[in-house]
């Protein structure tokens, strides 16, 4: 007889994998159609991308191929790569795959990324995406353009700051008709801003659904169901995908069927996860009745479009999570954990990811002074596996689960 | 330094407070009647420090710091700022501060340490400037001026005096008339690169953090009588080298650089000729001289443009007709980990050979740092 999974796989499963087959497909076949050939542009996951969709510029993302690169355990050999022309190899680990995918594309899933007409690199999610961009520019030949959101210190971006920001997204909009020859519509910002807002509100209302007991979801589930809020945010298909899960969720929850079969134990996670081990790591734990019901990764978007675009993107922009204090952080995660009413929580050091990473060890001690629930680091990294010990991982999880035994 | 050299007699006093440099902090607070102001990074304009009373002194590593710091950051923290908290943790930080600048923006490792620096130390007064990281243009100039002069009407939160225009112009001039001398000094030194040590005239610059302007300027002055009185012979057949990268103030490292038979021509480093070379235009109000000068700085590698840094860096290798670069760098910096592999790439194209050093404030791989120069030495001499 067979064993049955302890976990439960979603039937959008399939639609997501669909839609991001479609969007590399597309990165790949478009450009070459003479009549269509659209700019590609690479940009981070912190970027405006909606600005880019307003001028038809098909967006790609280092770091949704970094994830890609990860689960397909194809990181360590384009990280080495890498290092064998001079890369440290105690840079991140998306960084240096990617500058090995771009050094040696026939070894990269999809053979690499189609290479790039611009780069728009946004430092409100770290500071490496700056020099790796630079690297990029360098490589290709390509202009680039550096959208700078300085860090918040307090609840928002001071006067200045945000005037700051605001223009910049001018300059981005002059740098945009400079490079693709079209002009700057208002309309379609508005029109792709409002697919953007749409698909954000549907994320965010599957992401609170996951309060539910048993939660509808787990982490190897959002970590997938992720791609088409960072590549395809301002999209109809990002809106009616994200209408999909919604409809799926809810029903998990009105059924009250979990994402595992036996949901003994809540947990939050905290940090990019651990791609070549995603479904091993996460299901493993499912199978002992462990369940993430929330993360602090996929909770990284929010913001409105209003009626004034450069408003909103510098608002948007800035407000993420990677941009504020460890202060925030904790903050955010004391709240998840209580709202979503967990019984402990795992930080991963990942040691590419210092913005995410550094200071996690004062996080622990506040976090479980606040929740009175506990906590541990685990130290990995999200591409490169030659950082990870699975052995080391599970013992630190096994102590967890038994102080809260 | 190699034994053929002769030893600049002010530079020794320098040599043993970076071996220490807390204790020397300590001592400037209390005999430079200011209250001192530790500061990173290159774009935090001193004169305003200055100007609102207080004493600036760049925060270098100390080398015996060795307080464990599992409770507060992990290991892969960037080993210059992690040996910063762990020498403050070490210290009793009012006797030696009276508050710091941090830039802010600047590296991912600093931004969290900021956070990590005020959880662990809650009641010590700092400020924070956030810096540009683009292209300098009018929108950055125009938000960099609004932070600095930001950070001007908070100093007086430390010092308890708010600088004033006619204040601010009176240490831009201060400071300037300290740069050009070090200019000199610079010239000096390159006249005398085969008797004189470059970690000397290395231990010389940075004294500038430790002890009050005015005096400082004394020192300058008796340094370059000292090079008025050494023959000038250069006639070495060493290979001649730049240094680039994050440190200046590392005596040890150059000391071993130097010991294999390589003669440093000049630097592009951090604090060095980038800070020396900045001029202000007094036709301008203070802070937009202020501004525009420090943003005009060949960039740190935190920032974008690496073209104005390899720039720079080609034409002193011109200048200096040197054989090669070494670059320096803090283990665990990744922006200077990045840069370092794109001013290889960008020196290949001119068949300059580049050798990259990494290591900690505690120079645990000193050893090993001395055959690699050795052997980059041996490279350079069969060219």
């Amino acid at each position: 007889m067979a064993t049955e999974r302890a976990y439960r796989r979603l039937r959008t499963d399939k639609d997501v994998k669909k839609l991001m087959r479609r969007y590399y497909t597309k990165s790949k076949i478009l450009p070459r159609i003479p009549f269509i050939k659209p700019k590609i542009a690479w940009l981070t996951s912190g970027a405006p991308v909606e600005l880019l969709y307003a001028f038809d510029v098909l967006p790609l993302y280092p770091e949704n191929y970094g994830a890609l690169v990860g689960a397909a355990k194809t990181g360590v050999p384009l990280c080495e790569v890498a290092e064998a022309h001079g890369w440290s190899q105690d840079l991140c680990s998306y960084a240096r795959s990617s500058l090995g995918s771009m050094l040696k594309p026939k070894i990269s899933p999809m053979n690499g990324l189609r290479k790039p007409d611009m780069l728009i690199c946004g430092n409100n999610i770290c500071g490496t995406v700056l020099k790796w961009y630079e690297a990029a520019a360098h490589y290709y030949n390509v202009p680039i353009f550096v959208f700078d959101t300085p860090p918040i210190r307090g609840e928002a971006l001071e006067a200045h700051q945000k005037e700051y920001v605001m223009n910049q997204v001018e300059d981005l909009i002059a740098f945009l008709e400079k490079h693709t020859g079209k002009k700057y519509s208002e309309e379609k910002l508005i029109e792709v801003g409002q697919y953007s807002n749409d698909a954000v509100t549907l994320w965010k209302q599957i992401l609170y659904e996951c309060k539910a007991k048993p939660s509808p979801l787990n982490c190897a589930d959002r970590f997938l169901a992720m791609a088409p809020i960072v590549t395809l945010r301002g999209t109809k298909e990002a809106v009616d995908f994200y209408q999909k899960l919604l409809t799926e969720v809810q029903e998990r929850v009105a059924q009250g069927v979990g994402a595992i079969r036996e949901e003994k134990v809540r947990l939050l996670w905290d940090n990019i996860p651990i791609w070549y081990s995603l479904y091993s790591f996460f299901n493993t734990l499912a199978a002992q009745g462990v369940v993430f019901p929330v993360d602090t990764y996929t909770h990284a978007w929010s913001g409105e479009f209003g009626d004034d675009p450069a408003e909103a993107i510098a608002t948007r922009y800035s407000d993420i999570y990677l941009n504020k204090t460890l202060n925030h952080k904790i903050e955010l995660m004391v709240r998840l954990i209580k709202e979503f009413q967990l019984d402990g929580y795992v930080l991963h050091s990942d040691r590419s990811c210092k913005r995410y990473s550094l200071g996690q060890p004062i996080s622990k001690k506040i976090i479980t002074e606040r929740t009175s629930v506990p906590g541990v680091i685990i130290e990995a990294d999200m591409v490169d596996s030659r950082a990870f010990s699975e052995e080391q991982v599970k013992t630190r999880i096994e102590g967890l689960l038994e102080m809260m035994a | 330094m190699r034994s053929s050299h002769i030893s600049l007699k002010e530079a020794q006093g320098f040599r043993e407070a970076l071996e220490n440099p807390m204790q020397a902090y300590a001592q400037l607070q209390t005999d430079g009647g200011k209250p001192v102001i530790g500061y990173f990074t290159d774009l935090v304009p001193i004169e305003l420090i200055h100007a609102a009373g207080g004493q600036p002194s760049r925060l270098f590593p100390s080398p015996k710091s060795d307080e464990p710091l599992d409770s507060l950051v992990q290991t892969f923290c960037c080993s210059y700022l992690r040996n910063f908290l762990s020498s403050t943790l070490e210290t009793e930080l009012k006797k030696a501060f009276s508050g710091f600048v941090f830039s802010n923006n600047f590296c991912d490792s600093l931004t969290n340490v900021i956070d990590i620096f005020e959880h662990a130390f809650p009641d010590f007064p700092f400020l924070v400037l956030n810096q540009p990281v683009a292209s300098t243009n009018a929108n950055v100039e125009s938000f960099f001026r609004a932070e600095v002069q930001l950070l001007a009407e908070r100093l007086a939160q430390i010092t308890s005096h708010q600088p004033d225009d006619k204040s601010i112009q009176e240490s831009m001039k201060l400071y300037e008339g300290i740069r050009k001398f070090q200019s000199e000094l610079e010239a000096a030194y390159y006249a005398h690169h085969a008797q004189v040590a470059f970690s000397d005239f290395a231990a010389v610059l940075a004294g500038k953090e430790l002890l009050p302007a005015e005096k400082y300027e004394e020192v300058l002055g008796r340094v370059l009588e000292e090079f008025q009185g050494i023959e000038n012979s250069n006639d070495t057949n060493r290979p001649s080298i730049i240094i680039t990268g994050g440190m200046l103030h590392d005596l040890k490292i150059i000391d071993a650089i130097e010991e294999s038979g390589i003669s440093i021509v000049g630097e592009l480093l951090l604090f060095g000729r980038k800070d020396y070379e900045m001029r202000f235009n007094y036709s301008k109000p203070p802070f937009d001289a202020l501004v525009s000068s420090y943003l005009g700085k060949v960039p740190a590698a935190t920032r974008y443009d690496l073209s104005r840094k390899t720039d720079r860096l080609l034409t002193l290798i011109k200048e200096k007709n040197a054989a090669g670069v070494i670059h320096l760098n803090w283990k665990f910096c990744d922006p200077d980990a990045f840069e370092s592999v794109m001013i290889k790439n960008a020196l290949e194209k001119e068949k300059t050979p580049f050798l990259m050093i990494e290591t900690d404030p505690q120079r645990s791989n000193l050893e090993q740092i001395k055959t690699r120069c050795q052997a980059f030495c041996e490279i350079l001499e069969a060219k």
